[in-house]
């Protein structure tokens, strides 16, 4: 039951509604592997929408969706076995400790006890974590939390990684770490990035890939360079004016604000 | 699968060693409190044999086959309500819950998840303490009817499932509507409602004994022979044959897994056989219930997609008033708080469920005039709003800024309003909130004992002690604040409920005089002590409004850093 072996990630015509409302419309997307593609999009624009139903926790309306070649509808479980997930809300279990939620998600891989035991330490160290990792994750900070979460999500080395905002709430120091580990991953092993943001610096510097979504459709796909020539920036422009062009939010009426930018009388 | 089970049990053990865990405890505490919980299970756990014992031992000795099975009708169906009621309070607030939700992005089969939840039910204090129970049943049973035993081991077997699914469905009902605060609420209620039931049907049956003869619908029942049949019971086997509650008790899912295993016991092995049957039939029903929620669960049921649309109906009622505009405009942003905090409106149906069976307690239909009724619901109607403002004003003014503002609180801190403006706005709230709380207690207390002069009184009492006991707690949540975590409760952190009820107290007891001595004593006194009692306690808040107001602008930064720091 494996298609569509030469993308990561591809979506066919990948809808979702909510009675009326249509979160994600008929969206074609395919990810190439071994990239770090970024998911950009305003606030409501169908990004966790998207997500969730790549990761197999929402059904699709209609369409349907292919992770490593496998169907999300009809091989959800061989889907979950190739990816690690940072979701937006972390799902851990606050009364553990972080040890024992990245041996859960092990275990839960059907990782040896061995093996589980030799990755959490190395983990655990990349991520700043090694001197917390016998506190309950309730004492956690929510940079801390992120962190755990993202230790649970490599700790079975997956082929896809769907990571949520990962950096937020994280400090520079591990952030420089796990995007260096993230991208050695991907130049090493072919591992596949997949990653929501609204920091488009980091888009910009990060990724290889952007796809940009605007009220549930596919506004535009490729690398930042090519984005730019169709919008028809110059070189040099930034992916933030990129992005405003394609969802088409940089005419903002100042007139509104005038009360707020015009120099009191 | 037997990989994965054996991953969830794992976690389930996790889960209850994390139970003896203290945040930020040392190692010393971690080995203490395993101590103390074991010599808990040291006295829980005979208790629970003991009663299977004694059950076992009540059937041999004490009684016939149909008076055991009559028995175990309502042992069962007791359990049966436990296992219903159970998971929404004892082990919500003591054990982390194994959400299923949570493992949802992991490679785990949905038959794993439907068997691991089941077992783990199995294997909660509820299902061993469950397991002794029905352990002891089966052995009175085989005492009286060995011939049975096929079937009292089949028939015990649904028992215990059926009962173990109902928990488990609880459970995943909780899943369900984790992601909707009004649903949650609605279901906190629906099972606090048993407990209602209780105190009415108390109440009912208190009511009808002592009216018997002119309620005319109970006479026509055949109640008065089962009463006299019952008093010529010579023992508890004739009484429980008497009784008969099976008559009743057969209609519960528990009903019909009891008769499946108990039936034969009696000699009806046909009657076993077809109960035994439906049953089976309960049990598949259940577990049908706990599948579909369970796939409803997998297909992002939880995922909170659909944000709740709230009104702002007040805003011009609040813009409408004359005075600082600030004011209002705080007075509107608590009112909002705090009929939209589902912590608050907790506590004000827990303080009504709390106060609505005692209120019937009071009800004495039978003689409205005695002296026990003159005094009886003056005094405990008093009582009730003492504990009714105690309960709230610490759960909410004593840590007002860590329960309603939290990280808005930064936006007070650093806005240009007067001080003063927010202490009263916030304690305006809460006395609205609490009046509103006394006004039904009252009300209904009034109407039940017939004993009007509750009402006035009460309400009197109730808003100068509110009134009286603001600056206090409001000092208590100024001087000792503290994040609130909703999902952990507070034990160490709640030092300043301690200053802030022995002010309280010590502001309380002049209104308190002030209003009962002369209602004993001297009732024209009242025209007299009642505008003193509200001149005591404006008095007191008026002035310590403004030293609260400075020490509060002093402590913003503290208070701040204490209700929004992650600890």
């Amino acid at each position: 039951m494996r298609d569509n072996i030469t993308s990561a990630i591809k979506t066919e015509n990948l809808t979702r509604r909510f009675g009326e409302l249509t979160a994600v419309n008929a969206l074609n997307l395919s990810v190439p592997s071994g990239i770090i593609f970024g998911f950009l999009g305003p606030n409501g624009a169908g990004k966790s929408t998207t997500i969730h139903m790549m990761i197999g926790l929402l059904p699709p309306t209609a369409g349907t969706a292919y992770v490593h070649g496998f169907d999300i509808i009809k091989t959800p479980l061989e889907v979950k076995r190739r990816i690690g997930v940072v979701p937006e809300n972390l799902n851990l279990y606050e009364r553990l400790t972080a040890t024992e939620q990245i041996e859960l998600v092990g275990r839960l891989h059907s990782l040896p006890q061995v093996e589980i035991k030799r990755r959490i330490p190395p983990l655990l160290e990349m991520l700043d974590l090694d001197s917390a990792g016998n506190k309950m994750i309730l004492d956690y900070s929510q940079g801390m939390r992120k962190k755990t979460a993202l230790a649970c999500a490599l700790i079975h080395a997956p082929e896809v990684l769907f990571l949520d905002e990962p950096f937020e709430s994280i400090d520079p120091i591990s952030t420089r770490a796990i995007k260096g580990t993230l991208r050695e991953m991907v130049e090493q092993r072919g591992t596949t990035i997949f990653f929501s943001t609204h920091v488009m610096e980091l888009a910009e510097r990060f990724c290889d890939q952007v796809g940009i979504i605007n009220k549930g459709q596919l506004a535009d796909v490729g690398s930042i360079p090519a984005l730019r020539e169709r919008a028809g920036l110059p070189p040099d422009a930034a992916l933030e004016d990129v992005f405003l062009h394609t969802v088409g939010a940089e005419a903002n009426d100042q007139k509104v604000l005038d009360w707020l930018t015009k120099q009191a009388a | 699968m037997w990989h994965e089970l054996q991953t969830l049990l794992w976690l389930q053990g996790k889960l209850t060693v994390a139970m003896f865990r203290t945040r930020r405890a040392s190692e010393q505490w971690y080995v203490v409190n395993i101590i103390l919980w074991g010599l808990g299970g040291l006295f829980v756990l005979p208790f629970f044999v003991g009663i299977g014992l004694g059950i076992a031992l009540i059937s041999i000795l004490l009684l016939t086959p149909q008076a055991n099975y009559e028995l175990l009708m309502l042992v069962n169906n007791g359990l049966f309500f436990l296992w219903l009621l159970l998971p929404a309070s004892y082990n919500a607030q003591i054990m982390e819950r194994f959400e299923m939700s949570r493992l949802f992005t992991h490679p785990i089969r949905f038959r794993s998840i439907v068997a691991g939840s089941i077992l783990i039910s199995l294997l909660t204090m509820t299902g061993i303490w469950s397991a002794l129970i029905l352990g002891g049943e089966v052995i009175g049973l085989l005492w009286q009817q060995p011939l049975a035993l096929p079937l009292i081991l089949l028939g015990v077997l649904p028992t215990f499932a059926l009962l173990a699914l109902t928990g488990r469905i609880m459970e995943d009902l909780f899943d369900l509507v984790a992601g909707d605060r009004r649903l949650r609420a609605l279901m906190l209620t629906v099972l606090t409602l048993p407990f209602m039931l209780l105190g009415l049907g108390q109440a009912f049956i208190q009511g009808a004994i002592q009216n018997y003869d002119q309620i005319t619908l109970l006479q026509n029942l055949p109640i008065e022979d089962l009463i006299a049949q019952l008093g010529r019971a010579q023992n508890i086997s004739q009484f429980l044959e008497i009784l008969r509650p099976s008559r009743i008790l057969i209609w519960l899912p528990a009903g019909w897994a009891t008769a499946g295993m108990a039936a034969a016991s009696t000699g009806a092995w046909g009657r076993s056989l077809v109960f035994l049957g439906l049953s089976l039939v309960a049990v598949g029903a259940l577990l049908w219930l706990h599948i579909r929620i369970t796939r409803r669960l997998m297909q992002g049921a939880t995922l909170g997609l659909g944000a709740e649309r709230v009104h702002s109906h007040a805003t011009q009622f609040f813009e409408r008033w004359p005075g600082p505009p600030t004011f209002w405009a705080l007075l509107h942003k608590d009112w909002i708080y705090l009929r939209r905090s589902p912590g608050t409106r907790r506590m004000f149906f827990a303080g009504l469920l709390m106060m609505l069976p005692a209120s019937f307690i009071l009800w004495q239909p039978g003689n409205p005039e005695s002296a026990f009724q003159e005094t009886a619901p003056l005094l405990a109607g008093l009582f009730m709003i003492v504990m009714l403002n105690l309960m709230l004003n610490m759960g909410i003014t004593a840590n007002y800024f860590g329960v309603i503002d939290r990280e808005g609180f930064g936006a007070l801190a650093s806005a240009p309003v007067d001080r003063r403006h927010i202490i009263i706005a916030a304690n305006a709230t809460v006395f609205f909130l609490t009046g509103g709380l006394y006004a039904l207690v009252l009300l209904l207390l009034g109407a039940l004992t017939r004993n009007w002069a509750v009402v006035p009184l009460g309400l009197c009492l109730g808003l100068c002690m509110q009134i009286s006991g603001s600056p206090f707690f409001t000092l208590a949540a100024i001087i000792a604040p503290y994040r609130m975590q909703l999902n952990f409760p507070q034990k160490t952190r709640q030092q300043g409920n301690l200053w802030g009820m022995l002010m309280w107290i010590i502001a309380g007891i002049p209104i308190t005089l002030l209003l009962v001595l002369p209602y004993i004593f001297w009732r024209p006194g009242l025209f007299f002590t009642i505008p003193l009692a509200i001149l005591y306690s404006v008095s007191i808040y008026l002035l310590t409004l403004k030293p609260l107001a400075q020490l509060l602008q002093r402590r913003e930064h503290a208070i701040l850093e204490a209700i929004t720091t992650e600890t």
